[in-house]
């Protein structure tokens, strides 16, 4: 099933929810989504718990190195429209470990567009602004753009659409770029951190930055379970998390201490590849919430003696 | 009709405080500071929740230790970026022990004894300076880890105590 296919089902399945007050916050029992239980499964089980791990000094070598492990970019159709979602929220340089390497935002850029992508577009809602800037010192605009890829920032309300979410157990509905939305392939990006909210912020929680309301999640009654449930309306093709290094403490912006592990995890399933990256942490899956709700949501393997690393 | 006039005072009391409490911190972090020049569109006023808006998920941090509100900028010189935020908390006291938390946290060790104002850390490309002056807790980020960036971290946090000294 293809990306737009996804959205228009999960869209029709919650046409009739919204006769019934679906929202955010409704008080419809978990479980009891009418027909989106009618969803297509969206992780092929032959790659549910695979993790594939590239280890040393070259991000854009390890990168490579593990997708290629993996099995390759088959799932990118010829002249695909690909979104790659780093973490380019702050205004913080590489060092500092707040956002994505922009060495492997330009290394995914080539990758896809060797594969046969038509159009690569990195995508971010900044946290920090102007948004020129953000990009600028994360230094993702100008790798992103040297490797071709467009670079756009959802900074206006209007670069968002309504997203229904049948199949949460919490959201019912919030937001998407329409960018996201129109594209065939996500490709989630995020950097491996410190955070205080959450533990930690990894692949999933990376999502808060294709809505437009983040603040309503973080104000809300269970930030763990709407990011879980977010992730079941948003498909992500392939996670790629940025463990080059890593922001231990003070997050998400920092700055804070930071660690090594000179990592690049790579994984078509998205909660596989969280519940390794906690690893990295000193911590275990069930540390982050999230990772477990959204393990209880079908969109993944969090239970690390059911999850496969391969490292090259 | 005296209840709607009563509402649209207390509607009116409310915003001007919040302009008076914006203004104040604008006087701690003003558009200039020595050669330094405020980058357009990058300032962010937040109030509660709305703090949300600086720190995302940390902001609980902030406000649990008693920031009722904050301003951030960030400064340009040529290419060189420094950014400053000026936190409004909730008292003297407060702001105190949130410099105290900030100290155990970033050294790992009990804050000094006595008048204990501000200190700088630096690390991962990164030099950091926090101060309080009365009920404002101040801090500024250089990008950058040298021994010139913790001098000018630290001068800068000087010029924004001083500034904070003339509205507490």
């Amino acid at each position: 099933m293809d990306r737009r296919r996804f959205l228009e089902l999960t869209g029709l399945a919650c046409g009739g929810l919204a006769l019934h007050g679906c929202g955010r916050g409704s008080d419809t029992p978990p479980g009891r989504t009418g027909t989106a239980s009618a969803l297509a499964p969206l992780l092929p089980e032959d790659v549910r718990g695979k993790v594939f791990v590239g280890h040393g000094d070259d991000a854009a070598a390890c990168l490579e190195a593990a997708i290629e492990a993996s099995g390759g970019l088959g799932f990118i159709p010829k002249g695909a429209t690909v979104v790659l979602k780093p973490n380019a929220a702050w205004s913080r340089t590489p060092p500092q470990a707040a956002t994505t390497d922009p060495a492997l935002v330009a290394a995914m850029t080539r990758l896809c567009l060797k594969h046969g992508a038509g159009r690569v577009i990195v995508f971010e809602h900044t946290i920090d602004r102007p948004a020129a800037q953000v990009l600028a010192m994360t230094g993702i605009g100008r790798a992103a753009s040297e490797a071709g890829a467009e670079v756009i920032a959802g900074s206006s309300q209007s670069d968002y659409v309504p997203l229904d979410v049948p199949r949460g157990r919490l959201m019912k509905r919030d937001t998407v770029a329409r960018i996201v939305r129109d594209a065939d392939v996500l490709i989630n990006m995020p950097k491996a951190k410190h955070h205080s909210a959450t533990e930690l912020t990894l692949g999933l929680k990376n999502l808060m930055g294709v809505n437009w309301n983040r603040q309503a999640w973080h104000t809300g009654p269970d930030l763990h379970q709407y990011i879980a449930d977010y992730a079941t309306a948003v498909p992500i093709h392939l996670t790629v998390v940025d463990a080059t290094r890593i922001l231990l403490t003070n997050g998400p912006k920092g700055p804070g201490e930071t660690a090594d592990p000179r990592e690049v995890i790579v994984s078509r399933d998205p909660v596989a590849a969280d519940a390794y990256a906690s690893t990295l942490f000193g911590l275990k899956p069930a540390n982050v919430a999230y990772i477990n709700r959204a393990q209880d949501l079908g969109l993944g393997v969090g239970d690390l003696a059911r999850i496969e690393v391969t490292r090259v | 009709m005296v209840r709607r006039f009563l509402v649209a005072a207390v509607l009116l009391a409310a915003a001007g405080a919040c302009l008076a409490a914006r203004e104040d911190l604008v006087k701690i972090a003003p558009d200039r500071i020595n050669a330094w020049r405020a980058v357009p569109d990058a300032t962010v006023y937040a109030r509660g929740d709305g703090i949300v808006d600086i720190y995302n998920g940390g902001y609980e941090v902030y406000t649990r230790a008693g920031v009722t509100e904050a301003l951030r900028r960030m400064y340009a010189q040529g290419d060189r970026l420094v950014e400053v935020t000026a936190h409004t908390m909730t008292s003297n006291r407060a702001a105190k022990a949130f410099l105290g938390d900030r100290y155990r946290m970033e050294m790992k060790s009990a804050p000094p004894r006595g008048e204990f104002k501000r200190f700088a850390t630096s690390g991962s490309g990164t030099t950091t300076a926090y101060a309080i002056e009365g009920r404002y807790f101040l801090t500024v980020v250089v990008y950058e880890d040298s021994a010139a960036a913790r001098n000018q971290a630290l001068g800068f946090v000087k010029v924004l105590e001083q500034n904070a000294s003339r509205v507490r």
